[in-house]
């Protein structure tokens, strides 16, 4: 049953282990740039944006092996699906946290009014349905057509919510990037800062397919050992 | 099972409810544009979505 793929390869996780580990040491000791209210705290650019990024990350992947799924009914294409939404949900949970402590200390506030907060929570919740919705059936192939259908239905709303909705000029948001406030990168994401954020990027990517890949083939375990 | 189409609804709901509230206020009506056409292409979305994706659902 152990498939010897991509994910149980080496390599990646070694070359995640290198990204994190130099993320986390020149994340707080390298120079930032000095600024109004947010001064050091802009050290966590290298946490919390990357946390979405491997959210929205691994959501893709979940949506992509949903469209295969009802493409070509298979058994594995749902377990990919399901271990990624839930991999997914986790980085998700992880941004928010690190956001609202970001908020603590730059707008005052765990958790303020904002439609960029409000749309990342109200997303996450329709992940947290699709948890429900999985956990509600006992047919497997039931299960695996209605959640793959629910996924796309999620995702889509996801990207409403998150990338959307925030950007629309009505909208008034604290949040960079959002309701017409300027991006990071247009104004303080100096060559120090970017230095760190790559290879950030790239290590939390990484992170997150580490632990959907452990997700994924202790799941295969479990349905083998079920079938039994 | 139904319940678990709330989330998705929300993003409808909350656009109605914007535009909702600039009608029977009346008093600040910048955004009509931009909420109605949000409203209408979330509109098609799903509508599209639904489209295609119903005949999975109903394949047993």
């Amino acid at each position: 049953m152990i498939k010897h793929d991509i994910l149980s390869a080496s390599w990646w996780k070694y070359l995640c282990v290198v990204f994190l580990t130099y993320t986390v040491v020149a994340g707080f000791l390298m120079p930032a740039p000095a600024m109004e209210i947010l001064h050091e705290t802009i050290r966590n650019l290298y946490f919390h944006v990357c946390m979405w990024f491997a959210m929205m990350f691994i959501l893709t992947v979940s949506l992509y092996y949903s469209l295969k799924y009802l493409n070509k009914p298979t058994e594995d294409y749902d377990i990919i699906a399901s271990q990624c939404a839930y991999t997914g949900l986790v980085f998700g949970i992880l941004g928010l946290v690190t956001g609202s402590l970001w908020a603590k200390y730059t707008w005052g506030d765990w958790w303020t009014n904002d439609p960029k907060l409000n749309g990342a929570a109200i997303a996450l919740l329709s992940y947290f349905a699709y948890v429900v919705l999985r956990n509600a059936m006992d047919d497997e192939q039931k299960r695996a057509r209605i959640s793959a259908v629910y996924n796309i239905f999620a995702y889509v709303m996801m990207i409403t919510f998150i990338m959307i909705y925030p950007r629309l000029k009505e909208v008034d948001s604290l949040h960079p990037g959002n309701g017409g406030n300027p991006g990071f990168n247009q104004y303080d994401l100096d060559s120090h800062m970017r230095m760190v954020f790559y290879p950030a990027v790239i290590g939390w990517l990484l992170l997150c397919s580490w632990i959907a890949s452990i997700n994924i083939r202790t799941e295969r375990i479990k349905r083998h050992l079920l079938n039994q | 099972m139904a319940i678990t189409s709330f989330p998705l609804l929300v993003p409808l709901l909350i656009t109605a409810q914007h535009l909702s509230e600039m009608t029977i206020t009346g008093s600040d009506t910048t955004g009509y544009g931009g909420y109605m056409a949000a409203l209408l292409a979330l509109d098609a979305i799903i509508a599209a979505l639904c489209y295609v994706l119903f005949p999975y659902l109903w394949r047993d």
